[in-house]
């Protein structure tokens, strides 16, 4: 079947095949590859089968080394499925795979044995056809990452295996991304797949409504799925047109959609099973058009909910659609309200890493998230200790002048590596300043600092920082069997981490970085 | 999983799809389904376009087919294709007066130097140089084809592309030998064909188990002379050869063919070299350059735009076998393609390609669309088509993509435009996204609107699967995803034509910020 939006594309690229095909064809597809490839392939299934057409599609990322292409084409043109009993053996009576000479062999060898199997068949006519070729290559640019020095021979194949034989690359990228630096590689004729309009997309996604009579996907509610899509594709398209997302998103929210209509039945049924006689008329129905009104306007809302949580894979379909199931009864309740989410349903416990962590491990964490943001020299002007140091506190970077190059804060350029010392050093401070009031008592401390001082030296303080990197919060630069200097770390915290974790430790934080956000 | 900046626009949901800020995607598209195809030409083309339509109105759009017509209509296409495929010799009768074209002397030579080596006994070298698509191949395969009516040599094909060192190169020149011969070729120290019975399994199977050392191609290709047959090399990307290891081939070649003598008994060897770089002579080392005859045929497409025109007449006017014509068919369709033809945009426009590229293989490329998309309801060639073949064909712009990309992607890309500005090359995605919150807080009138939400790291991601931002230098898993350092791909005023393409204010006024302070 082909797919909507791509009628005109799979008539083009039928002609182009059933006539005299161009020895090198490339699809360009920015947005949906995947839909252009499976539409290629439903042409070639279909293509007739006199005169005959061999063709072969295989995915260039799976065919990572030139053996696997070889031979993987030649078993797909030769329709030839290798069993167990033979010993997994390839087609033909040798190997075709040694280098591109025997896959050129191998092509020939094919094209023989097709035409004289056709010519067999047909046998009171002395005409023997050679067979046309085509083997399709999804995801052309992988060819690049593993086997450039195959670009080259394959665009040119037709000519040098002199066979009525196609290459089409399909790619997501442009073919002068891919051709090689000299211009040896012929030019490809170019196809343009179509860009899907919002109806195609919707019926891209309707067609696999899997219809099944006794859930959520019954057949009657065909009609409102679409009215459904059409209002999520409203909602989406910003950000998304792929049908795939698409239907991954539809696929979470769908079920908590219809729950409200399907209450509503077995509410009409229930009341008609304690009236006999009336039991039969009950049957499952599309709802009124009020009722659908209702329905889209109480759940837009958390379409985009789910566009946030599911797009980017916060979440998982299944776990969010139990976690934004609708209340009970939604239709019939006359609930109008903006959250619908039945607050019954236990939610997915979110975890979070600041919580497990204890609190010497969170200043570490802090301080290192200091030393990897502030620049090294800013640290006596921000943490140093003198009577007026305070006033003479001067942060964060001065406008530069017009034309001038503008700093970018260091927050955004990625954390900056620092030795153990000094993340020791900002680590006393922190303790010193936020941490003195809550300690224990400990009278035989008597200089000022000192407590602190004794802190930062525990083993504990050392093993949390060993700990906190065997947990990626941070990450040593420096090699592990490098034994002169400090070990050199980096944090990889973000700003969002840390800020939870000051506050957690009730840290002013953006008064200790030096370029606030 | 880069940090997904999620906006929340502060209006709600309701309002926003009712505000005529908050559609976007509804006006992009509007605007897309007026005229997909003009959007996509240059607006000269689009003029010279429309005036031609209206200049011949219906002459070249007939309504609808008669349906007897329809077979024909579908041989035609059957037979342009064809023609595309192979395309027909430019006719030469019709140029008669003028001197003959640089294509047929250089044919003429290669006959004569072919026909020296195979019925003579010569040993001969040659080197066909060419501009992709002036018919070099076509020429060698002419020449052997009218030599081998005589006799017939064993013809050897390589291939710089295929053959990528010499080791591959000898192997290839055996297999095709001992296919040609019907009798193993001995590579090493064994003697020639002394053992004929060996069946070609066992042959291959040796072949595969030993592949012979390069030390051995002297004494395969001192063999050449002696086979039953003359045999003629034919070497394609002939400069790919050169660049092999000590060259040792192409010595080994011209050494043989320098020593083919004739009268010793032996048959005549030539080796015909194919390129379409100038300056190959030059690659040679001295001692293969000595051994080498010096003979350089050239090619060369179309001479004038007449033979151009008369090409495309040839391809588009060709003859349909007998069992497919249909009284008035011929005439019919000559007709179409003779106004077709006339046209003046048309006419401009074939000029203007052969301006550009003297390649056939472009014209070929350039008509398959339009002969493709013929169909009982639009039954003949129009301008448009060609015109939306030629913009395809001819130089596919790569960014075309930019204005259907989501609208988080396209702040994210003014954003770059902004760090460009700022005098940074290079960005993170942090620093994207800080200029995007900041253009979000302080615009108050909200002119960056994120309808509802959506993450722009997701946006990040896209553009940089597209590879419209690349990454710059080696990925390490030692920086995190959002401060990988990423340069942007397009070009200022790319970005400046797609979002005036889109038609939302709010980009527009940001992305003029970035030129104001530019200027």
């Amino acid at each position: 079947m082909i797919l909507p939006g791509y009628e005109s594309f799979a008539t083009l690229f039928t002609d182009l095949l059933t006539t005299s095909p161009p020895p090198f064809v490339y699809i360009h597809d920015v947005a949906t590859p995947h839909i252009t490839s499976s539409v290629v392939s439903s042409v070639l299934v279909a293509l007739p089968d006199k005169p005959p057409f061999l063709h072969a599609i295989v995915n260039a990322s799976t065919c990572f080394t030139a053996r696997l292409l070889y031979d993987t084409v030649i078993r797909k043109l030769a329709d030839w499925t290798p069993t167990w009993e033979s010993g997994c053996q390839l087609w033909g009576d040798q190997r075709w795979n040694e280098n591109f000479d025997g896959f050129i062999h191998g092509l020939r060898a094919i094209s023989v044995e097709r035409s004289k199997s056709s010519t067999a068949k047909t046998r009171g006519q002395t005409t023997q056809s050679t067979p046309k070729m085509a083997i399709v290559i999804e995801r052309a640019e992988s060819l690049k990452e593993y086997l450039p020095d195959l670009l080259v021979p394959l665009s040119r194949l037709a000519e040098s295996t002199k066979l009525n034989l196609t290459v089409v690359f399909i790619s997501g990228y442009p073919w002068q991304d891919l051709r090689p630096l000299v211009g040896s590689a012929p030019d490809p004729l170019y196809v343009q797949p179509p860009e899907l309009s919002k109806t195609d997309t919707i019926q891209l996604v309707v067609n696999h409504f899997p219809q099944d009579e006794s859930n959520s996907h019954n057949p009657v509610f065909l009609p409102l799925y679409h009215q459904f899509l059409s209002t999520l594709y409203d909602v989406c398209s910003p950000f998304t047109k792929d049908p795939n997302e698409l239907a991954y998103i539809a696929a979470a929210r769908w079920p908590g959609f219809v729950t409200p209509i399907l209450d509503e039945y077995r509410r009409l049924l229930d009341e008609a099973r304690g009236d006999p006689g009336d039991e039969e008329e009950f049957e499952l129905t599309a709802p009124t058009e009020d009722a659908r009104i209702r329905l889209i306007r109480l759940f837009t809302p958390s379409f985009t909910t789910a566009l946030e949580a599911l797009y980017p894979r916060l979440s998982n379909a299944d776990e969010w659609a139990t976690d934004n199931k609708p209340q009970r009864n939604l239709l019939s309740s006359g609930f109008s309200g903006a959250n619908i989410i039945d607050k019954s349903v236990p939610q997915t416990p979110q975890g979070s890493l600041t919580d497990v962590l204890p609190r010497m491990s969170k200043f570490i964490l802090l301080a290192a998230f200091l030393a990897s943001t502030n620049p090294t020299k800013s640290d006596i002007r921000m943490f140093g200790r003198a009577v007026h140091e305070r006033k003479k506190r001067k942060r964060g970077i001065v406008a530069s002048a017009r034309g001038g190059t503008v700093k970018i804060p260091q927050r955004h350029l990625g954390p900056i590596i620092f030795p153990v010392d000094r993340v020791l050093a900002v680590l006393g401070i922190l303790l010193e300043e936020y941490d003195a009031d809550s300690r224990p008592p400990a009278p035989e401390y008597k200089l000022p600092g000192e407590y602190s001082d004794m802190e930062i030296r525990r083993v504990s303080t050392y093993s949390g920082i060993t700990e906190l990197t065997a947990m990626r919060l941070l990450r040593r630069v420096s090699p592990p069997e490098r034994l002169d200097g400090p070990p050199m770390f980096k944090c990889a915290i973000t700003y969002e981490v840390a800020l939870r974790v000051a506050k957690d430790l009730g840290v002013p934080l953006n008064d200790l970085i030096f370029e606030p956000a | 999983m880069l940090p997904t900046g999620i906006f929340v626009e502060p209006t709600t949901p309701s309002r926003s799809r009712v505000s005529p800020t908050a559609s976007p995607g509804k006006r992009r598209r509007n605007e897309r389904s007026t005229s997909p195809e003009l959007s996509r030409l240059p607006s000269p083309s689009k003029r010279v376009m429309r005036s031609g339509a209206l200049t011949t109105p219906g002459t070249t759009r007939i309504a609808k087919l008669p349906a007897h017509y329809h077979p024909c209509l579908q041989a035609q296409k059957r037979a342009i294709m064809a023609a595309l495929r192979n395309p027909p010799e430019i006719d030469l009768e019709a140029n008669q007066d003028e001197t003959p074209s640089t294509n047929e002397l250089a044919y003429e030579d290669l006959c004569d130097l072919l026909t020296g080596s195979v019925v003579r006994g010569e040993g001969n070298s040659c080197l066909l140089i060419g501009p992709r698509g002036s018919g070099k191949t076509r020429l060698t395969d002419r020449a052997l084809a009218q030599v081998s009516n005589d006799v017939s040599p064993i013809v050897i094909r390589l291939s710089g592309h295929t053959q990528q060192n010499d080791r591959l190169a000898i192997r290839e020149i055996a297999w095709q030998l001992s296919h040609q011969t019907g009798k193993r070729i001995a590579l090493g120290d064994e003697e020639d064909g002394s053992n004929p019975d060996v069946n070609e399994d066992e042959m291959d199977q040796q072949d595969i188990a030993s592949l012979p050392p390069p030390a051995y191609l002297p004494s395969l290709i001192s063999t050449l002379p002696s086979q039953p047959k003359p045999v003629v090399v034919i070497l394609d990307a002939f400069d790919e050869f050169a660049l092999h290891g000590r060259q040792a081939l192409l010595y080994c070649l011209l050494d043989t063919v320098q020593s083919c003598r004739v009268g010793s008994g032996l048959n005549g060897l030539a080796v015909v070299g194919v390129t379409n770089r100038v300056d190959t002579i030059n690659l040679l080392e001295k001692r293969v350059k000595s051994r080498f005859s010096g003979r350089m045929l050239r090619t060369a497409g179309p001479r004038s735009v007449q033979d151009w025109l008369r090409l495309t007449r040839g391809i588009l006017t060709v003859p349909l076998g007998k069992e497919d014509d249909v009284d008035g068919w011929k005439e019919l369709w000559g007709g179409s393609v003779n106004r077709f033809l006339e046209e003046r945009s048309v006419k401009t426009a074939l000029h203007e390609t052969w301006a550009l590229v003297k390649d056939v293989s472009m014209l070929i490329r350039i008509l398959t669309t339009p002969v493709l998309m013929l169909s009982p309801a639009s039954p003949f060639l129009t301008p448009a088509s060609l015109m939306s073949s030629i913009t395809e064909q001819r130089c596919p712009v790569g960014n075309s993509f930019l204005t259907s990309l989501p609208y988080p992607a396209i702040c994210l890309l003014i954003a770059s435009v902004h760090t460009q500005t700022a005098g940074h090359d290079t960005f993170t995605f942090e620093m994207l996204h800080q200029l995007f919150r900041d253009q979000v807080r302080i615009s108050i009138a909200a002119p960056v609107q994120i309808e509802g939400g959506g993450s722009i790291g997701m946006a990040f991601e896209h553009l940089v699967t597209v590879r419209v931002f690349v990454s710059v230098g080696a990925a390490s898993s030692m920086v995190a995803k959002e401060f990988v350092k990423y340069r942007s791909s397009v070009e200022r005023k790319e970005v400046k034509r797609t979002v005036e393409r889109l038609g939302t204010m709010s980009l527009k006024k940001w992305l003029g910020k970035s030129q104001q302070v530019h200027n």
